[in-house]
């Protein structure tokens, strides 16, 4: 049978052509395709399987510096038509006076593994097999903590095999193929009649089982600490960041900043800021697409430069902003092969592979809650994501925290906010970051521990 | 050549298979948009999905299964996919069973005069252009970003029920992101206005005007100072308390949260779990919300109450947790596409007015702060854990009745069994409001809906946030 990856290939051949005989004078073709499994659970019980197969593809054109795009998920489509509207629209935008041409010189830069075997052989036997194994791990690691009872509530497992492609008018084109697993749980304990939950977020590129069962009898584990968890005073604070939530800070409030866009366009406060001191100096934060089984792991980015792994970050000072093709080109200099789409029909914009973040200096986990006179340990945030870039203003309402009061681990905490700036908790107010860089998806993080952090409690 | 995706084939070759259930949901969908940034046209796109959903039931077990690939032979694989699927759970799976409901047949399209697929391109990048410069010329303002966004779905649905339901909408709007700098601060505020209608909507008001108001706020509240973190009394507009609603009850009442045993309310229908002024509704049709007549399981969208004067009265199904869970079904069945299996969700959630004058709710506030909507991000809950959050744009402190100073970075955090209990007064003011940038994520699945409610007062919320 025809692959979707064959019918892309074939489109992108006959799109190009037909686009350049109506008058455009480069074009650009962008397909990703996937193979979709996935099984969710509820109460226990896998409730439902879905199987998906699809392809998708962005074409951007341009007359002259004049620019349209359009993306697709018909794979039979009216060529011609499309052609005409796309290159009409083009001819009627206004000119992007900086628009350099598309990307060209096509190449892999760092290769590391992404393609897993084993995921795409998975069937759906497979999968509910695989998740049936998670469900009952995180019972009896729940039990063994001393649970009356653990269950896994919701949650899902997805396997994913499929590929990127991009192709340009000048006759060049390159693809990639990868898998995904990705998993998802909620997990609740009850104890003595009152429940607490914890929520793992798992991914990698490769089928580790191993792996995904040490995660749920951690989080199985966890899910059990946060019966009763209240809110505490408000107040300052020193804040204990568990690698996922500084993970999950580091991608909203921090990744963005460093794109060249953002920069060129005025809004990032990394702007006039290269050779400077933006953080601590025990930070260094990498972009890395060479790790292997990474998220965010690839040889080119979605216009075809090769990717390379570079300090953008060294000891807190600034190295260099990521770029993608149009944003180097307006600065006279090279992409760094960072340039990725929101969707197959956006223009790309410069992004991490994967955003490496590390400390110079490290401390076990114990040894950093040893060093906290009155604080929280952070395990788990709702409403991060509305951090803001700008700035640096950062926020979160904690669902699982724990008191820690002269080292020692007092109650569990939740419903308080913690706020403050990342480039002061990065920075002058960083007491200590962990020695284990953890991932969770293209983020890979240690945890931090900062003073001075605003909470706002009872 | 036939229509691959004839949703009629696919549910004979189903029922040929053997299933004891099918239905088949095919969706055509348009999604233009137009983004100005900082006066470059950043990306005209339109976006085109065409593709088919199978749902099938075997022994009680359900598999679903979904293509774009056009050929009679993938979407025949795509059937035998989702029986398969189903067949893989009889080891380790749980039986599920539908609500039987009486059949529909309707078909349905949202009230529009313009279709703004028939507007000339350079038309809509005028209006754009526009609002950038008028944006741009408020003192302060560095940076700017308008979108125009359109929205066009067509979904079918078919069972073997005999369901037929169509249902055709339209959804538009324009967004303005304006970044304001004073000194070294720079603060963005966000704010966008759409509508279930056509191009009319974007010919009916001047959105220089819109885009200029952003960036008035934004430049403002560049210059304004962080909250002091602490506990205070609230008064939520129109948009924050939809917001509000949304997180802090909406998603408890998702059937399918109650049924995993994740959400906080179950087994507390008849229990006041909220103020006794506090009525909450989900509706499919109300006025400047998102509109859904029917829900993707061919299911008419009615008008729910979940809590009436304080007290629990029920949850939002969908066809299998209206039998698992018990109650009717409430056409709360929702998927982002035709590629996703369905999930409870919320439709339009608000409040219903009381009887105070919105100025009433600020008379006897000693201190406190006005949660205004306008900017605000949205918010997230953990049903489970019982917290939620959301994010409030640039607000006021109240003092001694008056509105004063502004502050930014007002995140805003509470409990589903508390917060609601809190309420106090509530105004006669009701607004909805949806968008076509946004909408609600759960499960990975993106669906665009509507909220909002009257001014209300809450006596004591927790309020902090970043600087």
């Amino acid at each position: 049978m025809i692959t979707v990856r064959d019918v892309l290939l074939d489109l992108a051949k006959r799109f190009i052509d037909k686009l350049l005989e109506k008058g455009a004078s480069e074009a650009e073709f962008f397909g990703s395709w996937a193979r979709v499994r996935a099984a969710e659970i509820s109460d226990g019980r896998i409730k439902r399987i879905s199987v998906s197969d699809a392809g998708k593809y962005g074409i951007r054109v341009a007359v002259g510096k004049r620019l349209a795009s359009i993306g697709l998920s018909d794979l039979s489509p009216d060529i011609d038509k499309l052609a005409e509207t796309l290159v009409k629209i083009a001819r009627n935008a206004p000119e992007d006076r900086d628009f350099p041409g598309f990307a060209t010189n096509y190449s892999r830069g760092v290769l590391s593994s992404t393609y897993d075997e084993k995921i795409a052989e998975l069937d759906p036997e497979g999968i509910a097999g695989l998740l049936k194994n998670v469900v009952d791990t995180a019972g009896d690691a729940g039990r063994g903590a001393g649970a009356d009872e653990t269950i896994v509530t919701q949650g899902g497992l997805e396997v994913i095999d499929g590929g990127k492609l991009v192709v340009n008018s000048f006759g060049e084109h390159l693809y990639e193929e990868n898998t995904m697993m990705s998993a998802w749980l909620e997990i609740k304990s009850r104890r003595d009649g009152s429940e607490s939950t914890f929520y793992l977020e798992y991914g990698s590129r490769r089928l580790d089982e191993d792996e995904i069962l040490r995660e749920t009898v951690e989080a199985a584990k966890l899910s059990t600490r946060f019966v009763g968890g209240k809110p505490v005073e408000s107040g300052k604070y020193e804040v204990l960041l568990h690698p996922h939530v500084t993970a999950k800070f580091l991608a909203t409030v921090l990744a963005p900043a460093f794109s060249a866009l953002h920069v060129q366009r005025g809004r990032s406060p990394l702007k006039d800021k290269i050779d400077k001191q933006v953080l601590s100096e025990n930070i260094d934060i990498l972009d890395d697409p060479s790790i292997n089984w990474a998220v965010g792991s690839c040889s080119f980015d979605d216009e075809g430069i090769p990717t390379s792994r570079k300090y953008v970050v060294s000891r807190g000072v600034l190295e260099t902003y990521l770029y993608d093709h149009y944003t180097a080109r307006r600065e006279n200099r090279y992409s760094t092969g960072n340039g990725f789409r929101r969707s197959v029909s956006s223009p790309p914009s410069p992004g991490f592979t994967n955003m490496y973040v590390a400390g110079r200096n490290t401390m076990e986990w114990e040894e950093l809650i040893g060093e906290i006179k009155k604080g929280i340990i952070v395990y788990g945030v709702i409403g991060y994501w509305t951090s803001n870039f700008v700035n640096g203003g950062t926020q979160a309402t904690v669902t699982h925290g724990l008191l820690v009061e002269d080292g020692e681990v007092k109650g569990p905490i939740k419903g308080v906010v913690i706020g403050g700036n990342i480039y002061e908790w990065l920075g002058r107010d960083l007491i200590g970051v962990g020695d284990k860089v953890v991932p969770l998806g293209d983020v890979h993080a240690p945890a931090v521990l900062i003073r001075n952090v605003d909470v706002a409690g009872r | 050549m036939p229509d691959p995706f004839d949703p009629y084939a696919i549910l004979s070759y189903a029922e040929k298979l053997g299933v004891d259930f099918a239905d088949v949901r095919v969706q055509r969908r348009l999604y233009e948009t137009i983004h100005l940034d900082n006066g470059v046209l950043r990306e005209y796109s339109i976006d085109k999905t065409y593709g088919v959903g199978v749902r099938i039931y075997l022994d009680g077990y359900m598999g679903f299964a979904s293509t774009n690939k056009p050929d009679w032979e993938s979407v025949k694989k795509t059937v035998e996919d989702a029986l398969r699927a189903a067949k893989a759970m009889r080891l380790t799976g749980k039986k599920q069973e539908l609500y039987e409901r009486k059949t529909n047949k309707d078909s349905r399209t949202s009230a529009y005069k313009i279709s703004a697929e028939n507007v000339d391109p350079s038309m809509k990048i005028n209006i754009v252009v526009e609002a950038y410069k008028r944006c741009r010329s408020v003192e302060g303002i560095v940076s700017a970003l308008i979108r125009y966004g359109y929205e066009h779905d067509k979904r079918h649905y078919v069972s073997s029920w005999g369901d037929d339901v169509r249902v055709e909408t339209r959804l538009i709007g324009i967004g303005v992101l304006a970044i304001g700098r004073h000194g070294e601060v720079m603060e963005r505020v966000y704010d966008a206005d759409s509508a279930v209608a056509g191009w009319e909507f974007i010919e009916s008001r001047d959105w220089g005007i819109f885009a200029e108001e952003v960036g008035k706020l934004a430049s403002e509240a560049s210059k304004a100072p962080a909250i002091k973190p602490g506990v205070y009394t609230a008064i939520l507009d129109n948009e924050m308390v939809g917001l509000m609603l949304h997180e802090a009850f909406g998603h408890a009442t998702e059937a399918d949260e109650v049924e995993a045993n994740g959400s906080i309310l179950k087994g507390r229908i008849g229990q006041q779990v909220a103020s006794s002024l506090v009525t909450i509704v989900d509706d499919g049709l109300v006025e400047r919300g998102f509109w859904i007549p029917y829900d993707d399981e061919g299911t008419p969208k009615k008008r729910v109450a979940t809590v009436e004067k304080g007290v629990l009265k029920g949850f939002l199904h969908s066809l299998t947790t209206a039998k698992s869970v018990g109650g009717e079904p409430t056409g709360n069945a929702r998927a982002m596409s035709y590629s996703y299996p369905v999930l409870v969700r919320q439709t339009n959630t608000f409040m219903l007015p009381g009887e105070a004058k919105p100025e009433e709710l600020f008379e006897d506030v000693k201190h406190g702060v006005y949660i205004r909507g306008r900017g605000a991000l949205g918010g997230e809950v953990n049903p489970a854990m019982g917290t939620f959050t959301f994010i409030a744009g640039p607000s006021y402190i109240i003092e001694d009745g008056e509105i004063k100073n502004m502050v930014r970075g007002v995140m805003l955090s509470g409990m589903i069994l508390e917060t609601l209990k809190n309420v106090d007064m509530v105004a006669n003011d009701l607004k909805v409001k949806t968008s076509v940038f946004g909408g609600c994520g759960k499960g990975g699945q993106m669906v665009r809906v509507g909220d909002g409610g009257p001014h209300v007062r809450v006596s004591r919320i927790t309020i902090g946030g970043g600087r």
